[in-house]
């Protein structure tokens, strides 16, 4: 989610603490505000993409295995390798 | 047999059977756990007797920055516990204890049965004089206009005790950085509570100090939850405290306490006394001690939580 998407979000969470009163609004505007700035630093919008690609089992079931594409695993493993 | 019986029935088995598991738990680790659960049912309790700012305490400090506190102490402890243990004190000792804490507990509970039907109260005296001050809500009317003192030096007692911790730091790591260093969480359930709670933490934080005027919230409460992101953070590793010589953190450590002595003083000057607000402007002053402590209280919390420097700047 986007951080002015997030903001919407935590200004609705004020809503339903702080109610509709005009001098409440503006501080949860603020608050608001600051809680998806920190929420956009702590966790980036990174647009992560999945695919899911799918199989039947040796059952017959069916198997579907979600995949972050954009997660660089391979590299990861190797660098874990390589430290270890 | 009413819904409201069964659950004061249920909520006082719920806290009789944890303060027994604290207290007879063998293991610390599982004492200290008790004691956090414990603090869920007794702030139940005291929504059930109509006082949600003791709920509130009750679960933002007593149960949650007290908690913290005390799985910190464990940590360190940590290997310390078998040495500890059996030197826990004689059969006799604890049986001593025990006669003495259950002689508290019946007198307690003798003197509750000997109210009076009509308990003396100062509440219509409260009641009375609450418009003058303009806030809603009795329980801050009361702390900030009628005890202001008591709870002026409630808050500069946490200053103390930081300074307290503080000078627990080993002198070659005086002035450097609180706690010990986590190592930053690449993925897992600490880190992704890190990233969902710290902003909830902090909106609601705000939220309760913004609103402890005029409803069940304020200064303590509010500061607990921030310090709950803060500390979070730093767990997960995605921040870490910063280093006690900083002389901006030590302001906001005593901005709420000197914010408060400044208004009693000026109440000298501008009304008829330490601590008495001027006319039409009780609110406003109040708020405005209330925002500063409530900084204050987040950042003294989560210092006491993170304990004394360990690690050089």
């Amino acid at each position: 989610m986007t951080v002015p998407g997030r903001a919407i979000v935590f200004l609705l969470l004020w809503l339903v603490l702080a109610g509709m009163d005009l001098v409440d609004l503006a501080v949860g505007v603020g608050t608001a505000l600051a809680a998806a700035w920190l929420s956009g630093r702590l966790w980036p919008s990174s647009g992560v993409a999945v695919r899911p690609p799918g199989g039947s089992g040796a059952d017959g079931g069916l198997m579907v295995h979600w995949l972050d594409v954009a997660d660089p695993v391979a590299a990861r493993i190797t660098a874990e390798r390589e430290a270890a | 047999m009413t819904p409201g019986w069964l659950m004061d029935a249920g909520l006082a088995v719920s806290v009789v059977g944890l303060a027994l598991l604290v207290v007879l738990a063998r293991g610390m680790f599982t004492s200290v756990v008790g004691f956090v659960v414990l603090g869920l049912p007794l702030a139940v309790v005291w929504v059930r007797l109509g006082a949600v700012d003791v709920a509130l305490t009750e679960a933002a400090l007593v149960s949650g920055a007290t908690g913290m506190l005390l799985l910190a102490a464990l940590a360190r402890l940590r290997g310390a516990e078998a040495r500890i243990e059996p030197e826990g004190g004689s059969t006799i000792l604890r049986l001593l204890a025990g006669l003495l804490a259950g002689a508290v507990g019946v007198a307690v509970a003798v003197a509750v049965l000997l109210l009076p039907e009509t308990a003396p109260s100062l509440a219509p005296a409260v009641s009375h004089d609450m418009p003058a001050l303009g806030i809603g809500n009795p329980v801050a009317g009361v702390l900030m206009g009628f005890r202001a003192l008591d709870t002026l030096l409630g808050c500069a007692a946490l200053v103390f005790a930081l300074v307290a911790v503080w000078s627990f730091a080993p002198d070659r790591f005086w002035g450097g950085i609180p706690g010990p260093a986590h190592a930053m969480q690449r993925r897992g359930p600490l880190l992704l509570l890190a990233r969902v709670l710290a902003p909830v933490a902090l909106l609601v934080g705000i939220y309760l100090a913004w609103i402890g005027a005029d409803a069940p919230g304020g200064k303590f409460q509010g500061g607990a939850v921030l310090a709950t992101g803060l500390i979070i953070l730093w767990l997960a590793g995605l921040a870490q405290p910063p280093p006690v010589a900083r002389r901006w953190l030590r302001v906001v450590a005593v901005a709420g306490p000197l914010v408060f002595v400044g208004v009693g003083l000026a109440g000298m000057v501008f009304a008829d006394a330490f601590l008495a607000f001027p006319p039409g402007l009780a609110k406003p002053l109040i708020s405005l001690i209330e925002a500063a402590m409530a900084v204050s209280c987040a950042a003294i919390i989560a210092l006491l939580v993170a304990g004394p420097p360990e690690r050089a700047a």
